[in-house]
């Protein structure tokens, strides 16, 4: 995944990222840092088809996808999962599950069933209405639905948030035995610390530009950018 | 005493069959308001389109009314899938009520091209003459049982659909979050179009029904409405089972009402059960609480 120069935002006058660039190679986990109103989120929608950019280019795979629509990037093999109303609460577990497979509809049912095993805690409610599940339980099943799709790429907005440090600490390790089995992700993460502590590298945004880049050891051990960003 | 109870179960089996003639309206009133977000008063048109599609079939080339109510779907849910391309779609991301108003102006729109090419006179469907079926002391219209029938199948094959099939997830999925479904790859442009098709195609079998039981003119769906969208809303906006109970409830409410009010206020119940269901029950009898 290659994103170049991306200026994008929500209203007319509204420019949130003002030419951001980043890159997330194969089983690459990267990680977005920076304080609110950075763009972390605006630059996954962006990367997701949900916002057309006004400027810069999205490439996938040796594909260009800038302001392509969400189901062609879909396509090109990357779920996003969004940090909100990231399940269909009407629908059951396994509905849920079902539907995130929608493009692969002649293998859905069978990795159904290993998502189940892989998930003890959806095999459990299969039946019940997703909105009847705990943050917990519905973040699992939305990276869960979002691995049913079969990605390359995994793009992930905040899946920690409102997470106890127990839940966050399984869930983390459920996204290092994702990228191991050769799956992308790119993450934006208010945890940084700990998102720092299982990624290869990592990209600091302030105000819509890119301020830092590097390995994600060296940012997390920069005095600086733990002063700055990472709260000490 | 016998007399009273009988008069009762009568008002009550005549508001069981005005319910069946506006469950199906209200099935596809709701199907289109959990989909598209809005409030489609644009049925009342489609059902007239329908009711005068069949209307021509069946004076017209004799066609009988078991090929004439596909027909009238087919017409007004062609018509609905346009109306959707043309007015619904270019206004994206507008208010809800914007849309409902637009749907109020297509039906007006609607209505008035059939009274300009058809008149504001009743016209009836050319049908055998059935009577009436007698059991005891009750009375059943042969046609009303017809259309309830229909309604309950109408019910159970879209209800099977949206529960256990791929493109009834979809459904459900793009009613639920039209973003998130379609990052998942689900096409809820498409899905939008065939949700118009089938709601508008509901109304538009309905009128079919309801010509055949009455007579049409071009303001068939008009006089309808207001129970239609009551039955919804009593039923739970978005729920279909909701809306075939909604329609009962509106039926039997409207007809059991003539015991103490004047037949001409019956069409007021429904008003009141709006007001009622709005105020204490938002999400009607069978609607789901969103989050």
């Amino acid at each position: 995944m290659e994103v170049r120069d991306v200026v994008a935002g929500y209203g007319a006058s509204d420019e949130i990222l003002k030419g951001v660039s980043l890159a997330v190679g194969e089983r690459e986990l990267v990680c977005i840092i920076g304080p609110n109103g950075a763009g972390k989120s605006t630059l996954l929608k962006v990367v997701a088809g949900l916002l057309r950019p006004r400027r810069g280019t999205v490439a996938f795979a040796g594909n260009v996808l800038t302001g392509a629509p969400p189901r062609q990037i879909a396509r090109a093999g990357v779920a996003y999962v969004a940090q909100e109303q990231n399940v269909f609460p009407s629908l059951t577990v396994r509905e849920n599950l079902l539907v995130g497979s929608y493009l692969h509809p002649a293998s859905a049912e069978q990795r159904c069933r290993s998502m189940m095993e892989r998930f003890p805690v959806l095999r459990e409610r299969k039946d019940r209405a997703a909105r009847t599940l705990s943050g917990g339980q519905r973040q699992t099943l939305a990276v869960a639905a979002a691995l049913m799709a079969e990605p390359r790429m995994l793009v992930l907005d905040e899946p920690s948030a409102g997470l106890s440090p127990k839940v966050t600490e399984e869930l983390f390790a459920t996204l290092a035995g994702i990228r191991a089995q050769g799956v992308s992700i790119l993450m934006v993460e208010q945890n940084a610390l700990a998102a720092l502590a299982v990624a290869d590298r990592a990209y600091i945004f302030v105000l819509g530009r890119n301020e830092r880049e590097g390995a994600a050891a060296a940012i997390a051990a920069d005095p600086e950018i733990r002063r700055v960003f990472l709260g000490g | 005493m016998l007399d009273v109870l009988t008069q009762v179960a009568q008002l009550a089996l005549n508001g069981i069959m005005t319910g069946a003639v506006l469950a199906m309206p209200a099935i596809g009133f709701t199907l289109l308001y959990a989909v598209l977000g809005f409030p489609n008063f644009a049925v009342s048109g489609h059902l007239a389109v329908g009711a005068f599609a069949g209307w021509i079939l069946n004076t017209h080339y004799g066609w009988p009314l078991w090929a004439v109510v596909p027909f009238g779907f087919i017409a007004a849910g062609v018509l609905g899938v346009a109306t959707q391309r043309v007015v619904v779609e270019p206004l994206r991301g507008a208010a809800s009520i914007t849309l409902a108003i637009a749907s109020v102006a297509v039906a007006l729109l609607i209505e008035n091209a059939l009274r300009f090419g058809f008149g504001n006179t009743l016209r009836s469907y050319d049908l055998p003459l059935a009577r009436d079926v007698t059991i005891g002391a009750l009375r059943f219209g042969p046609q009303q049982m017809q259309t309830a029938a229909v309604a309950i199948v109408v019910m159970l094959l879209l209800f099977a659909l949206l529960r256990y099939t791929r493109l009834g997830r979809a459904i459900r999925a793009t009613a639920d979050n039209a973003s998130l479904a379609a990052v998942k790859g689900i096409d809820t442009v498409a899905i939008a179009r065939l949700v118009a098709f089938v709601g508008m195609g509901l109304a538009g079998a309905s009128g079919v029904l309801l010509g055949a039981d009455t007579a049409i003119d071009p303001l068939i769906g008009f006089r309808l409405v207001l129970a239609v969208f009551a039955a919804a809303v009593v039923g739970g906006l978005g729920s279909i089972p909701g809306a075939v109970l909604g329609a009962l409830v509106i039926g039997i409410a409207e007809e059991v009402s003539t015991i103490v009010l004047p037949s001409d206020y019956k069409s007021a119940v429904g008003f009141l059960l709006i007001l009622l269901f709005l105020t204490f029950r938002p999400r009607g009898l069978l609607g789901e609480r969103r989050n």
